[in-house]
């Protein structure tokens, strides 16, 4: 016979597959998205090539969302990502390339 | 006297831009870079002798320079270099001042920065210096852009006045020379939203107009900060200035003295070794 903390483990994987479902249920795509663009933003600025208005970008998506406005919010979400993919971009292009400018022998 | 009307000499341009092609890969070291450096402003400016790009934009743009000499008439940042002194002999709390953190009489102390500090293994800047007096004698720190900050380094790059810039990277420094590369990388390195490096100005554009502004050379570039900046009608460190840049290729600005603009200044002012510091200045 299966001990017993074992014959609980398939009520607690339903348990948890339930709040998975549940959260996801009550995640928004707003949610979703701003947390996927912040991920994005915040790779960038450790990088150190973060664009100037990307955070601010976020910083009214949400604000925008709060009024009831995800529409707005989701267009001003993507301009987001799509700076912070192009920063990213940006900070590996320059790895290699910034050498091709130096003055010097 | 030099100037921007000589500077755009095709020869010259020629000259610099082969030089700048001739250089593909930053495989030099310190010495090897700051010759290169000054032999390519050099060359882009044959009229501007070096120790007169210690005069930033005024040694290639005429008429800012003829506004700039009546602006020196009655400096506008004479103000700042009397608090300045005001603040240095002041003692803190517990008696002691600012003169007992540093060695060198007060007019050695600006030329002593940036320098390489081995024991915390980073670049300290002349303001990171006033500040860690600060802590020691148990004041508070300021912040790197409060105007007392910036009327103490205008009180002491004007007593250094004559001075030669002389930033050393010992050879037996590894973190050294690690520093002074990634200020060298941060120079070169294209960011923000429009795509610039410092250098896509500061190098290549030199001279060149930016709307009605031309766009000064590097090499001099730390002489002589703090300056006063007439739009802003305050005084602005170096550092400030960076950020400034940095803002205006829309990227995000980094903190003041953070270890990017610390080393950034490294660089610079390596790149400017021999240059007389003339600070503080004047600027638009």
């Amino acid at each position: 016979m299966a001990p017993a903390h074992e014959s609980k483990r398939p009520a607690i994987l339903c348990i948890l597959l339930v709040a998975a479902l549940v959260f996801a249920a009550c995640t928004s795509d707003v949610e979703r998205q701003y947390e996927a663009a912040e991920q994005l933003r915040r790779a960038a600025a450790e990088a150190g090539f973060e664009w100037l208005e990307t955070e601010a970008l976020l910083n009214e998506a949400l604000q925008l969302e709060e009024q009831g406005n995800s529409e707005g919010a989701i267009a001003l979400i993507e301009k987001a990502r799509l700076q912070a993919e192009r920063a990213l971009q940006q900070s590996e292009n320059e790895a290699k390339s910034w050498r091709t400018r130096v003055v010097g022998p | 006297m030099m100037l921007g009307r000589e500077s755009r000499r095709p020869g010259s341009w020629i000259v610099a831009l082969a030089m700048l092609m001739l250089s593909p890969a930053a495989t030099g070291g310190p010495e090897e870079d700051r010759v290169a450096f000054a032999q390519y402003y050099q060359s882009r400016f044959p009229a501007v002798t070096f120790e007169e790009f210690a005069n930033g934009i005024y040694a290639i743009d005429a008429d800012a320079r003829a506004q700039w000499l009546e602006i020196e008439e009655f400096p506008p940042y004479e103000f700042a270099i009397e608090n300045g002194e005001a603040l240095w002999s002041k003692p803190f709390k517990n008696g002691n001042s600012y003169a007992s953190c540093f060695e060198s009489a007060v007019p050695d102390i600006r030329a002593a920065y940036p320098r390489f500090d081995v024991s915390k293994a980073e670049v300290v800047t002349l303001e990171v210096a006033l500040n860690d007096c600060r802590v020691t004698h148990a004041e508070t720190p300021m912040a790197y852009d409060a105007s007392d900050m910036i009327d103490l380094t205008a009180y002491l790059a004007h007593a250094a006045r004559g001075k030669k810039i002389d930033v050393r990277i010992p050879g037996d420094q590894t973190n050294a020379l690690a520093a002074y590369e990634e200020g060298k990388r941060f120079y070169y390195s294209k960011r923000g939203q429009l795509n610039f490096a410092c250098a896509d100005c500061h190098v290549t554009s030199v001279g060149l107009r930016v709307r009605a502004d031309r766009l000064s050379a590097s090499l001099g570039h730390p002489t002589h900060f703090p300056v006063y900046r007439s739009k802003l009608g305050a005084m602005i460190s170096l550092q400030q200035r960076f950020a400034g840049c940095i803002r205006d290729v829309r990227a995000k600005p980094f903190e003041l003295q953070s270890p990017e603009y610390r080393n950034l200044e490294f660089f610079l002012a390596y790149m400017s070794n021999g240059l007389t510091i003339n600070g503080p200045g004047a600027r638009k």
